[in-house]
């Protein structure tokens, strides 16, 4: 044992001790700035931070969170505040809080200095996916919603402006066509070259020629004269099957080139549509009506929306991730493994949070954010709010939501409701046939959001009521005739109501507005715009097929000639194959028939011969047969004679 | 200059004339310190066990100095015992999610990986470090300090202007 270790040991627990006591409020001040500015991206300012250690009570004075998009502003800053901390729990690292009154809460206020950070390595912050996709697709309506110009309505809709930044591409199409149909055709020539010629016909035909029939006598000779001629005959008809192929493929290759009329009236089509969206014609239809006017706007407050719900999601989702994945962490800092278990308190509960305050239009709001906390699944609850606020023109909102990440897939729904609202001074829509501003009215809005996984829904309905439109500042530049179509337009109406929908469900974002205004804005448009609109989409046609025109006549032109050359020299050939077909045959027939005559003269010459022989042999057989009847009856006489003599002397 | 500190070190802790076993002690203090750094309550009783037992305190620095070197150069190894022991072993989950509940035992930072990677590779070498330490000095003061003192490289450095510069700084800086 070291007495002078013991001893120092205490000096220094006591000099810690006293440290503790005497700066304590400003560490913990330092400590959670620096924590909260580094979560919020901007400088989080605490004044007045005091820390009681015996109650473990913390309170302070004013809290600032700036606005990382605008660092010389506050999202938002709380007066008083005070609330106490769990010592139990506290004693396992949990910082658990009852209850948290925070007062006098302002939103966007102004900082007195820059919030901003100094340069340094922030995490990056991972866009959820479903934002991402929300973000491409609401980009992709808005370039969907329709333009009005107003000069569109005040004078004639200038076609050669247009048409100078036109590009049309059918022209290229056609030429490329022009050059593919080239080679084709230059093809075929080799082929249709590669055909027996007039000269090998011709030998063909000359070797036929002096064949000479009537000079041939023998049925040797007329039997070689009939295998040449066979033998050619078999040359010439192998051509015609050749000649024949050829010309019912060439019929199918002109037959497929016809088509090509049907691809060039689509290009055609796609050019002249790729026009008009040029020319950004308004296509006036009730649907459009609705995105016109309100469309962009509420896509607007829909991207926020969904950054402010990135932001939600980006930094819940640190806390959801149960089971962690391997990271590299800076040397000697390790990386931090949460254990989770039903029965653990999560490491950061703020079961209430009461708060009041003002907002910058002296709305007074009032309400209650209740479980914020870094695991919901270890309350089994979600974290939920609601706001409620009134102002002194008897305006109301309501604003609620729900976050809940207690299973796999994150949920979150928000309300926020606006009743009696008064549309005085309030712009709705930069529609140039609708004065800017409203002059009286009162507004109702009842507007839901509620994403689940990687769905995302949402409604917005609005309706206001004996609305009247500020016609105080009529634009200078409008003739008469338009300020009053639209003063007409504007004081037919004593209503306005439109509903939004957002849904992005299975990787399919729909947007739809419809209002009440829809037909009367589409009504009295189509009865100004449709006869200029018509005449400019007319002109716009016939400038594009002007310019295609001379394009296709090529085309045509060079298949028409290059189509019956290549068809007469095929004829050609066929009709030469035929006529050698025909001599050959006469030929043949000639020779067969003098075969034919030929050997009927020596088989009756056979005959003859044969008859000739035949009598002789029966003369001879005749004579031979007298002889030798002859020779026996002389025998048989010898023969009697001797029996006779025989018999005589016999007897 | 942490090289030549180290040195400077070392020979004082060899020079010194404490007990074999109270620099031992001091060595694996300092390295228990060294690997598993001071921002953890693991660090506290150690530092109680330093300032209370009469261990060599020149070791103790010796070892801190050495193995937070050490500890730098493997920290990828340490990050991923760490990381295994806290999140691949499964049957030591709920021992670990028991202790996480407890009171106190979360201010250890048990649950960061580097600290519990240090830890266990502080635990495995405690004894075996302790006794091949004190084996050493033993070794060393008896068999072969009267060499070293002898060899003609010691002797030109003790009266090297390198040394003399480096004692003279040493001193200026208190």
């Amino acid at each position: 044992m070291r007495k002078s270790g013991i001893i120092l040991l205490v000096v220094v627990t006591g000099i810690f001790v006293a440290a503790w006591l005497i700066f304590t409020d400003e560490f913990l001040e330092k400590r959670m700035e620096s924590l909260g500015s580094r979560i919020n991206g901007a400088r989080v300012d605490f004044n007045g931070v005091d820390f009681s250690l015996l109650g473990l009570r913390m309170h302070w004075d004013n809290l600032q969170v700036t606005d990382p998009d605008n660092t010389w502003k506050n999202m938002f800053e709380t007066g008083s505040c005070t609330f106490d901390i769990a010592f139990g729990p506290l004693l396992k690292k949990k910082f658990i809080i009852e209850n948290l009154e925070a007062q006098d809460i302002r939103l966007n206020t102004d900082r007195e200095t820059d919030g901003k950070l100094p340069k340094r390595k922030i995490e990056p912050k991972e866009k959820s996916k479903l934002v991402q996709k929300i973000e491409s697709g609401l980009e992709q309506e808005k370039s969907h919603i329709p333009v009005f110009n107003i000069n569109q309505l005040t004078g004639k809709i200038n076609i050669d402006d247009i048409w100078k930044s036109v590009n049309l591409q059918t022209p290229d199409r056609i030429d490329s066509l022009i050059d593919e149909y080239e080679n084709k055709y230059s093809e075929w020539e080799q082929r249709v070259s590669g055909l027996p010629g007039k000269n090998e016909l011709k030998e063909i035909q000359n070797e036929i020629s002096s064949i000479r029939p009537d000079k041939l006598r023998t049925i040797k000779e007329l039997q070689g004269s009939l295998d040449t001629i066979e033998k050619d005959y078999k040359r010439v008809q192998a051509y015609g099957k050749e000649v024949t192929q050829m010309s019912r493929d060439f019929k199918a290759e002109t037959a497929h080139i016809a088509q090509i009329d049907d691809q060039i009236a689509s290009w055609i089509d796609e050019d002249y549509e790729a026009v008009l969206a040029l020319a950004k014609l308004p296509d006036i239809t009730t649907d459009n009506v609705a995105k016109l006017l309100f469309g962009e706007r509420i896509i607007a407050k829909y991207e926020k929306i969904a950054s402010i719900i990135g932001k939600v999601r980006y930094y819940t989702g640190k806390f959801r991730k149960t089971v962690p994945k391997k990271k590299k962490p800076p040397r000697l800092k390790g990386q931090d493994i949460q254990f989770v278990a039903p029965e653990v308190l999560p490491a950061f509960w703020i079961k209430n949070v009461a708060l009041s305050g003002k907002l910058s239009d002296q709305t007074v709001i009032a309400g209650n954010i209740r479980d914020i906390v870094n695991d919901q699944s270890l309350i089994g609850r979600p974290t939920t709010f609601e706001v409620r606020g009134t102002r002194k023109d008897s305006a109301g909102i309501v604003f609620t939501g729900t976050l809940d990440y207690r299973g796999n897939t994150g949920k979150e729904l928000f309300t926020l409701n606006f009743d009696s609202l008064p549309m005085r001074n309030i712009s709705l829509t930069d529609f140039a046939l609708l004065p800017r501003e409203l002059d009286s009215g009162q507004g109702f809005i009842e507007s839901s959001l509620s994403m689940t996984g990687s769905d995302f829904e949402s409604q917005i309905a609005f309706r206001a009521q004996e609305v009247r439109f500020n016609f105080s500042d009529r634009p200078g530049d409008i003739p008469d005739y338009i300020y009053k179509l639209s003063r007409s337009i504007a004081e037919s109406i004593d209503e306005i109501t439109f509903e939004a929908s957002l849904k992005y469900i299975s990787d399919e974002l729909r947007f739809t507005v419809q209002s009440n205004l829809d037909n009367v804005i589409a009504d009295r448009l189509r009865d100004i715009l449709s006869e200029e609109i018509k005449r400019a989409r007319d002109e716009l046609e016939r400038k594009v097929r002007e310019e295609t025109d001379p394009y296709i006549r090529q085309l045509k032109q060079l298949i028409d000639d290059r189509q019956k050359d290549i068809d007469s020299k095929i004829s050609e050939a066929q009709e030469l194959v035929e006529a050698q077909q025909k001599a050959i045959e006469k030929k043949r027939d000639e020779i067969e028939n003098r075969i034919e005559a030929e050997k009927k003269r020596l088989q009756k010459m056979a005959e003859e011969a044969v008859k000739k022989q035949q009598e002789k042999l029966e003369q001879e057989a005749e004579k031979k047969r007298i002889e030798a009847d002859k020779k026996a009856q002389e025998e048989n006489q010898k023969l009697e004679e001797k029996a006779k003599e025989g018999l005589k002397k016999l007897f | 200059m942490l090289i030549l500190k180290l040195i400077s070190k070392l020979v004082k802790l060899l020079r010194s004339s404490a007990a074999p076993f109270q620099i031992a002690g001091g060595f694996i203090f300092g390295m228990m310190l060294g690997f598993i750094g001071f921002k953890t309550l693991l660090a506290a009783p150690v530092i109680v066990c330093i300032l209370v037992l009469n261990v060599n305190l020149a070791s103790v620095i010796f070892a801190i100095v050495l193995f937070r070197f050490i500890a730098y150069l493997i920290d990828p190894f340490i990050h991923s015992l760490g990381y295994f022991i806290l999140a691949d072993v499964e049957p030591l989950r709920s021992f670990w999610t028991t202790l996480y509940t407890t009171k106190i035992v979360p201010y250890t930072r048990f649950n960061n990986t580097v600290v519990m990677g240090s830890l266990i590779i502080s635990i495995v070498l405690l004894i075996p470090l302790y006794i091949a330490v004190k084996k050493f000095i033993i070794a060393y003061k008896q068999k072969y300090e009267p060499r070293i003192q002898r060899w003609k490289i010691i002797q030109m450095l003790r009266g090297s202007a390198l040394v003399r510069w480096f004692n003279r700084v040493k001193n200026l800086a208190g």
